[in-house]
């Protein structure tokens, strides 16, 4: 990052410091899970859940929700302060936003370092940013895409590609999209901490959280528009695919990923769903499905948010379980 | 996965919003702003106050330069007027003798001859005028030779009290004197004034020229 003193007086936060910015230490956090059919936003402050609302895409000044058209609306307040206003909170929001996207609009693929013709991750992004198909060989998408270049355990990596790194994993989405969460996020006088594409931070969460040991896992992600399968062996990723939602196309490339693979034991099989229950494609897969229980006990605790009566409510639904830890992580 | 598909800009921004090293930079630097706040409204101050100094000054100088050249015009007037002044103590020290001579000729008792007026001058001053230096003198001395007719006794006196009316202030009778008798057997005496000109001659029946012409 090259920072300059220059560049810092002349973008000097001065109204986001006199606005009380500057001794703030509590600002909400605002995660949202953004789909076509379910997004719902989950409100945290000091690292307490504080609110989940569930069907944003029908309030008016929603974020940027992929494969939904924006609705030009006259408002008088922004999203954002409806919503810490509905919850009796104030500050300037942290942002997140976690955008189910379709298969078009997500690129994601583990590559063999060997196969890189860069030596650094700076030189792979200028590679991918001047013409992604110098990296990835077949590349018909006419649009500008932003890429991103994460370690095969979904850290982001920097400099030099050496022999600590036998597979890297590059993430692109339209740069369109990214634009307009941006603007949007300026609109609502907030910070925007990133824009994690839904398979990456489930697939990070479970990483971090299921102790998979030297087995070999296949995590199943049935998301709006695609399932995701992704292997992974030594608490690594080493395959990603997206489908689309056909469920017995899944079942067969699974299979035929797990003989891929050639693994000796029987691999884990679990199963996350963002909208409806992922127990029907558990069962086709013969894998375990991530219910409220198995979530409950992943998140370590029931995830309970305070309700108007003043008491708390419990959430359960997969989306907050994941927006939960992703605060922990990038807010 | 923290700023991911975040542009470098807005990562920058968002750093500037939330590090601590900014934070703590912000803070220095607006304390140090809040700090100078007070030399601000002084210095604010200041300047209003120098601007206000600066339109009266620039004001000043436009009526000094108006002055100046209206200045310019009358100094040909000035000219005169100093040398009109340069006649002022010779003017001053003027008597009207002819004045002096109607009031003693008025005020002469019947029985009183007078023989001789003498007027003299003395202790001159020179004065430089344009015209050139002219001696003006300071006293004047009035010696008045008279007789009085036998019989008449107290007619010099009533002579001299005649004469200490009409006289300007200030005049001061220095001495009286008899001379020798003559054949005709009467004894003729001499008074002698000493007079100042102080300007005051209303005594001698002068008055003031309520309007002086102009210049």
């Amino acid at each position: 990052m090259n920072y300059s003193l220059v560049h810092y007086f002349r973008n000097f936060p001065l109204r986001y410091y006199v606005a009380g910015g500057l001794l703030s230490r509590d600002e909400p956090s605002v995660l949202f899970f953004l789909s076509s059919d379910t997004a719902s936003v989950l409100v945290i402050r000091r690292r307490c859940p504080v609110a989940y609302e569930d069907r944003i895409g029908e309030i008016a000044d929603h974020p940027p929700i992929p494969g939904l058209p924006r609705a030009l609306a006259t408002i008088t307040k922004t999203f954002a302060a409806k919503l810490l206003a509905r919850n009796r909170l104030h500050g300037l929001p942290k942002l997140a936003l976690v955008p189910d996207f379709g298969a078009e609009d997500l690129y994601c693929n583990i590559h063999n370092t060997r196969n890189l013709r860069d030596y650094s991750v700076e030189g792979l992004l200028e590679s991918l940013h001047e013409e992604p198909r110098q990296v990835i060989g077949v590349w018909d998408d006419t649009r500008d895409f932003r890429w991103s270049v994460l370690s095969s355990d979904l850290q982001e990596v920097t400099g030099r590609i050496d022999h600590n790194h036998s597979h890297l994993m590059i993430v692109g989405v339209p740069r369109d999209y990214c634009e307009e969460c941006e603007t949007w996020a300026e609109a609502q006088k907030g910070s925007l901490f990133g824009i994690i594409p839904a398979p990456i931070a489930c697939l990070r969460w479970f990483i971090e959280k299921i102790p998979l040991g030297q087995r070999t896992g296949f995590f199943v992600l049935q998301l709006k528009q695609t399932i995701v399968i992704a292997a992974v062996q030594n608490r690594a990723l080493t395959l990603i695919r997206q489908y689309e939602n056909d469920f017995d196309f899944v079942e067969k490339e699974l299979a035929a990923i797990a003989a891929e693979l050639d693994t000796t034991q029987q691999p884990y099989i679990c199963v996350w769903s963002s909208a409806g229950s992922p127990k029907l494609l558990a069962s086709r897969l013969g894998g375990l499905a991530f219910d409220e229980e198995a979530l409950e006990k992943l998140h370590g605790s029931e995830l309970t948010v305070r309700n108007g009566r003043g008491t708390r409510d419990g959430v359960r639904d997969a989306k907050a379980y994941l927006l939960s830890w992703l605060e922990s992580k990038i807010v | 996965m923290k700023h991911l598909f975040i542009s470098r800009e807005r990562i920058l921004l968002q750093r500037y919003k939330h590090d601590r090293v900014f934070r703590v930079a912000g803070s220095l630097l607006l304390a140090a702003t809040f700090l100078q706040l007070p030399l601000g409204v002084f210095g604010f101050f200041l300047w209003n106050r120098f601007q206000a100094e600066s339109t009266a000054q620039s004001q000043i100088g436009i009526r000094t330069a108006d002055l100046q050249s209206q200045n310019a015009k009358l100094r040909e007037v000035r000219q005169k007027l100093g040398q009109i002044r340069q006649w002022e103590p010779i003017l001053r020290n003027r008597i009207p003798t002819s004045a002096i001579l109607s009031a003693i000729q008025k005020g002469i008792p019947s029985d009183v001859a007078l023989d001789s007026i003498l007027v003299e001058t003395g202790n001159y001053q020179a004065i430089s005028t344009v015209g050139g230096t002219y001696r003006v003198p300071q006293d004047y001395m009035l010696l008045l030779q008279a007789t009085a007719k036998s019989g008449s006794d107290g007619a010099v006196d009533r002579f001299k009290a005649s004469l200490a009316k009409i006289l300007p202030p200030g005049s001061q009778l220095l001495r009286t004197w008899q001379l020798d008798k003559r054949p005709d057997g009467l004894f003729p005496i001499q008074i002698q004034y000493s007079i100042k000109p102080t300007g005051n001659y209303l005594n001698l029946g002068l008055t003031k020229i309520s309007e002086p012409d102009s210049l």
